[in-house]
């Protein structure tokens, strides 16, 4: 018997007139772990939401045939019984946060099972473990960064042992370390507990969950389009058709399959250097040589000895240093608490230094000098949450907005407001309200309305949330469109895929410190440097650099330098 | 940094006492500053209000709130001082006093408004009644987990439900502060500000604030309802980590605190002690 099955399952949101999840027949066994696959809007958050029995109450809707948990009717289960079978983590993890300590937070689950103390300090103690969030107990989780928030979610449910655990993109905030961490256990889970794992994933982070996986199912529009193993789904056109794609690996797996024989598509490094390592010895390869990104003459951004200490105690930033050329696309790359929207706060003089003999210059102007609205027409910044700066109730409102509010003339505010909605795509979003466009589209709305000032430098922290692959390469193509009219554009992200596309620069910061800064290019060709910071290279790199002593480039950025690389011919 | 009226873990007397003798102690001083006027009883609760946030080293930041507050109050409290001419609304102090007057003027039906010492007292202690009730406020806040009231109710007959809105009401406030400061930030990074010397422009910019806030409000509401149905709030029995029940002496306090409240109280009413 499935332990979770839904049954011509259907559901439609209170409000909308096109139905989220259309007739879903679908069974969960016990002991699996199941990746939900499906761009933004094609109904996973829906799907686990409502295999979390918050549909319809919580999540207000129209439900249409059943779903059945552990052999009964979903609504025959009460909320404490529901809760033991099913936990649920969504996908914006503040939300579930209740606690005014970390400890307070992770205890109030078990607390509310009744348990007795000592089994709830040992769930505690393991959940926090897991998460890393040990020595965080007393902090307040208002504080804590983005990705540690999505950690402390999943403590949270941890500590409740449920029998399933459904996480809506749970990794898509975290740092390659704290991904690797949480799914590592998510796989014990499932081992040695026979927990059952679901997970959902726009496709950016495919690569990081496919590895955990006994099973994908493929949404989209609401309805069930693929479903296998791993191993068949991934190499399936569908997902190229839809807009999920596939891993760096899998993508070179398909190109060179004929060269391989029997091998299987490969889910993680080792497996990829395994199957390849005959095949890359044998080859005479061809790097081409790589032209290093100049450093522009002209610096936009500098920074020096910029530190900044939260109360009572918290080093953010310790006398970070650097600077932004003009027309450069820089990233910035770290772990989770290491200072980065941090540092952007400070550009954009919402935050202030906390020590005197720091100097931020924007365009030459002394940043500490400035008022942020004579600012944006400098610099300007796009939050990690799109949701903290939509204001309005539509898209052409919510373009229009920031020129309104400087008195700009109806014939400015229209020319950008069209302007805007062709450059960004954003024309079949006009009828929408917008709490109910995906969020990868309110994303990239804020950045459209924030550029409404034509700023020269424009700060995006982790942009490619909730992404999927096919947008994400859109949105690379969009930035360096802008970055060729002269926008400079600064890049925060845990996504290096994406940050090997777009960047021409990088920089690289741990404890609230750079490191490093440099070239794209060299790097991602320091493994260790990279190691330090708790940051991995994208897949493709990391392969490249397993064959280094054959002569692969270690710079090797995506997978058709890869394969041109190999195949300087073509591969025919 | 903690926001305003929000909880933050600590060692301090304050934090360590337990909620049981800290609800009574708080309670019973709020009831007094409620009902006391007699300025002398009202500056010794505003000192031992002032000992409290002391110990509880509740930061002083929140104290630029309280005097905002206070000042904020002041025009509303003019009213009320200007309003009190007549001696003989003051049945304890001494008439000889009350009656001092540095103005006054008729307005014939609408009664005489002007400044005498009587009113300048009670103003006085309406004053400081408001500046109690946030002390009093910020001690418990500052110094009283959820957790730690959830231990004293959670496993008593007090409905679940008022529970809930306790739970939602210790969040909002802080989260409304902490939303307030991204969503400011958010529209200064579109052009906005506040400033204006046009009062139309001020109201009109105040709107994405009062949106937010209403719509904060709801969020909130949302957000909780979720996490505490996702966290299985509500069930009959609550093991709350760290909570110890109270014990004799704890008792003994809350016993104690009770029968200074009743002595004070029957004095009040039989005797006018605390009244003005």
């Amino acid at each position: 018997m499935s332990l979770i099955e839904f049954r011509n399952y259907s559901f439609t949101h209170l409000g909308q007139r096109t139905k989220a999840l259309k007739g879903i027949n679908l069974k969960i066994e016990e002991g699996t772990a199941v990746g939900i696959l499906g761009i933004g809007g094609s109904g996973k958050s829906t799907l686990v939401k409502a295999m979390g029995g918050l549909a319809p109450e919580e999540v207000t809707g129209i439900e249409e045939g059943e779903i059945i948990i552990d052999g009964k009717n979903s609504r025959q289960l009460s909320p404490f019984e529901y809760c033991q079978l099913v936990s649920v983590v969504l996908d914006k993890p503040a939300t579930q946060l209740l606690g005014l300590s970390v400890i307070d937070d992770v205890s109030f689950g078990p607390s509310n099972l009744g348990l007795d103390e000592n089994e709830i300090k040992e769930r505690i103690d393991f959940a926090l473990g897991v998460t890393r969030l040990k020595g965080l107990e007393q902090r307040n989780p208002e504080e804590l960064s983005g990705g540690q928030q999505q950690s402390l979610a999943i403590a949270d449910i941890l500590a409740m042992k449920p029998r399933v655990l459904a996480l809506d993109e749970p990794v898509s905030m975290l740092d390659s370390e704290g991904k690797e961490r949480v799914l590592s256990i998510i796989r014990g889970l499932v081992a040695e507990h026979k927990s059952t794992v679901v997970i959902t994933e726009s496709g950016l982070d495919l690569e990081s969950i496919i590895g955990y996986l006994d099973r994908i199912v493929v949404l989209h529009k609401g309805e069930v389009v693929l479903d296998g193993s791993p191993a068949d789904v991934i190499l399936d056109p569908v997902l190229d058709e839809i807009g999920v794609g596939r891993t760096q690996l899998a993508e070179l797996f398909r190109r060179t399959k004929a060269k391989l024989g029997s091998a299987r598509v490969p889910f993680s490094v080792d497996e990829a250097e395994k199957a390849l390592r005959p095949l890359v010895a044998s080859q005479r390869l061809s790097p081409r040589p790589q032209k290093l990104a100049q450093a522009p003459a002209e610096a936009v951004v500098e920074v020096s000895n910029l530190s900044h200490t939260f109360a009572p105690d918290v080093r953010a930033l310790k006398g970070v240093g650097m600077k932004v050329g003009k027309g450069e696309i820089v990233g910035l790359i770290g772990q989770n608490g290491s200072g980065k929207t941090t540092l952007c706060l400070h550009l954009v003089g919402v935050l202030k230094a906390t020590n005197t003999d720091a100097k931020i210059f924007v365009a030459g102007l002394d940043v500490s000098k400035e008022r942020i609205q004579s600012l944006i027409r400098h610099i300007n910044y796009v939050f990690q949450n799109p949701d903290d700066q939509l204001f309005q109730e539509n898209v052409s409102s919510e373009l229009s907005y920031g020129l309104r509010l400087v008195g700009a003339d109806e014939a400015t505010v229209t020319a950008f407001v069209e302007k805007s909605i062709k450059e960004f795509d954003l024309g079949s979003y006009l009828e929408y309200e917008l709490p109910a466009l995906p969020r990868d589209v309110r994303t990239i709305l804020a950045m459209a309305s924030v550029l409404a000032f034509s700023p020269g430098v424009i700060i995006l922290d982790e942009p490619t949330n909730a992404m999927d692959r096919k947008r994400s390469e859109w949105f690379v193509k969009e930035l360096q469109k802008l970055n060729s009219e002269g926008l400079t554009i600064f890049l925060v992200s845990h996504n290096m895929e994406f940050i090997a596309k777009s960047c021409t620069r990088l920089v690289v910061m741990s404890d609230g410190k750079i490191i490093a800064e440099g070239d794209t290019r060299s790097i991602m060709s320091q493994p260790e440097l990279l190691a330090s910071a708790k940051v991995k290279p994208p897949q493709i790199t990391e392969l490249a650099q397993r064959f280094s002593q054959l002569g692969f480039p270690k710079d090797t950025l995506t997978v058709d330098e890869f394969y041109n690389t190999l195949f300087p011919g073509g591969g025919h | 940094m903690p926001a305003w009226l929000e909880y933050t873990p600590g060692n301090t007397i304050m934090h360590r006492m337990h909620p049981l003798p800290k609800i009574v102690l708080l309670g019973t001083l709020l009831i007094f500053s409620g009902l006391y006027w007699d300025l002398r009883y009202m500056a010794i609760i505003g000192i031992i209000g002032l000992l409290m946030v002391y110990l509880a080293k509740v930061p002083l930041s929140w104290f630029k709130v309280l005097t905002v507050i206070l000042v904020a109050f002041i025009p509303f409290t003019l009213i009320g001082v200007l309003g009190q001419t007549n001696p003989a609304l003051f049945k304890v102090y001494p008439q000889s006093l009350v009656s001092i007057t540095f103005a006054k003027i008729s307005f014939g039906p609408l009664g005489t408004y002007g400044l005498t010492v009587g009113g300048i007292l009670w103003g006085l202690a309406s004053e400081i009644r408001i500046g109690i009730i946030l002390l009093l406020t910020y001690t418990f806040i500052y110094t009283t987990s959820f957790n730690e009231i959830l231990g004293l109710l959670g496993n008593t007959r007090f409905p679940k439900e008022l529970l809930f809105v306790m739970m939602v009401a210790y969040r909002f406030v802080p989260e409304m502060i902490r939303q307030m400061s991204v969503i400011t930030t958010a529209l200064r990074l579109r052009g906005w500000e506040l400033r204006s010397r046009n009062p139309r422009v001020i109201v009109d910019r105040t709107v994405p604030l009062i949106k937010s806030l209403l719509g904060l409000t709801l969020v909130t509401i949302d957000e909780v309802t979720l996490a505490t149905r996702i966290r299985v709030f509500g069930k009959e029995k609550i093991t709350v980590l760290g909570y110890k029940k109270p014990k004799v002496p704890q008792y003994a306090f809350v016993v104690g605190n009770l029968v200074v409240f009743g002595v004070a109280l029957y004095f009040l009413f039989a005797y006018g002690v605390g009244l003005i």
